[in-house]
């Protein structure tokens, strides 16, 4: 590295001087007065079932059931919600990564963090360095069993302290 | 986060978050756009993190992700970096400075003055702090195409400076 960049990096905050148009602040408060939040959605419906006979019904919810315990309800998995975008998986991924974090442990607190600190973050996101020829689908999947992995070993190492 | 939470964090954040978008845009309207937009997911999602680090990483990196999207549209071409990059692959031997460093703001009035894949790469590289590989996923370009965007842009604001 050279002086120049050296210089540089080392006086980075001070190209942040720049301030946006006047009126900007009231531009935010607009958009955000017309962006739902999420504590402020509203609660889904509930579906009215239809009225089958109790000799079918049992044994199809019994199986329905099933099925979606196996297969989709997963319950613990973060990332069910948050479809195919690489940002809102990582967001979902930190949003648990923050709620271990809050887990007060029985042993030594700082000691904990640090372990789950050294495993949970990254330098690069992985999202950032996939292949751009992959498809979204592909991407995503492989965003979430990678943040999956590190979940799963996050908690584990959380249940020791 | 209350609507009261999300003002604050917006004052915390606004002004790093437009810059960003400013160096790489060039549009103070686009760039206020943008840094609104990358506050507003931010806020419209259920993610908490660990710490300020981190939200200043998603932050910055969702900024300036939305910021090359927008100039590549702009710009109506997929590889809009392939044209300087063409010049030829090998790194240019390394201009050196004739004198003291100058001041912030001569340096940021010569790097106004480079053509914009050059600036962009030393923005992205020197002020936000990325490497290679992390601005190669967001431009579809090879890392040995960057360092060599990199190495010409140096030397092109290093002579620039030079001529102060």
């Amino acid at each position: 590295m050279n002086e120049l960049e050296k210089y540089l990096r080392d006086h980075a905050a001070e190209f942040d001087t720049a301030t946006p148009a006047e009126g900007h602040e009231q531009r935010f408060q607009a958009r955000l007065a017309a962006t739902r939040l999420p504590q402020e959605a509203p609660q889904k419906p509930v579906r009215r079932s239809f009225r089958i006979s109790r000799a079918l019904w049992i044994p199809a919810l019994a199986c329905a059931a099933l099925a979606a315990a196996v297969l989709l309800i997963r319950p613990g998995d973060p990332f069910r919600h948050v479809g195919n975008d690489p940002e809102a998986i990582y967001l979902a991924y930190m949003g648990e990564v923050s709620r271990l974090y809050r887990e007060v442990p029985a042993g030594n607190c700082s000691d904990r963090d640090a372990t789950i600190q050294s495993i949970t973050e990254e330098e690069t996101p992985f999202f950032d360095q996939l292949p751009e020829e992959y498809s979204p689908e592909k991407r995503a999947r492989m965003i979430k069993t990678y943040y999956a992995g590190l979940l799963a070993l996050a908690r584990e190492v959380n249940g020791k302290y | 986060m209350t609507r009261q939470e999300i003002t604050e964090f917006y004052g915390k954040h606004h002004q790093r978050l437009y810059n960003i978008s400013l160096r790489i845009l060039r549009d103070s309207d686009e760039a206020e756009e943008v840094m609104q937009d990358t506050i507003l997911k931010f806020v419209s999602t259920d993610g908490k993190f660990g710490s300020e680090a981190q939200v200043s990483a998603w932050l910055a990196r969702t900024c300036i992700r939305a910021s090359i999207d927008r100039l590549r549209k702009r710009q109506r071409r997929e590889a809009f970096l392939e044209d300087y990059a063409r010049e030829g692959m090998e790194e240019p031997a390394e201009e050196q400075l004739r004198g003291p460093v100058p001041d912030v703001m001569q340096i940021r009035a010569a790097m106004e003055q480079l053509p914009e894949p050059y600036r962009l790469v030393l923005n992205l590289v020197l002020i936000e702090g990325l490497d290679y590989r992390e601005i190669a996923g967001m431009t579809g370009q090879k890392e040995a195409t960057l360092r060599s965007l990199f190495a010409r842009g140096r030397n092109r604001l290093t002579v620039l400076l030079n001529q102060i």
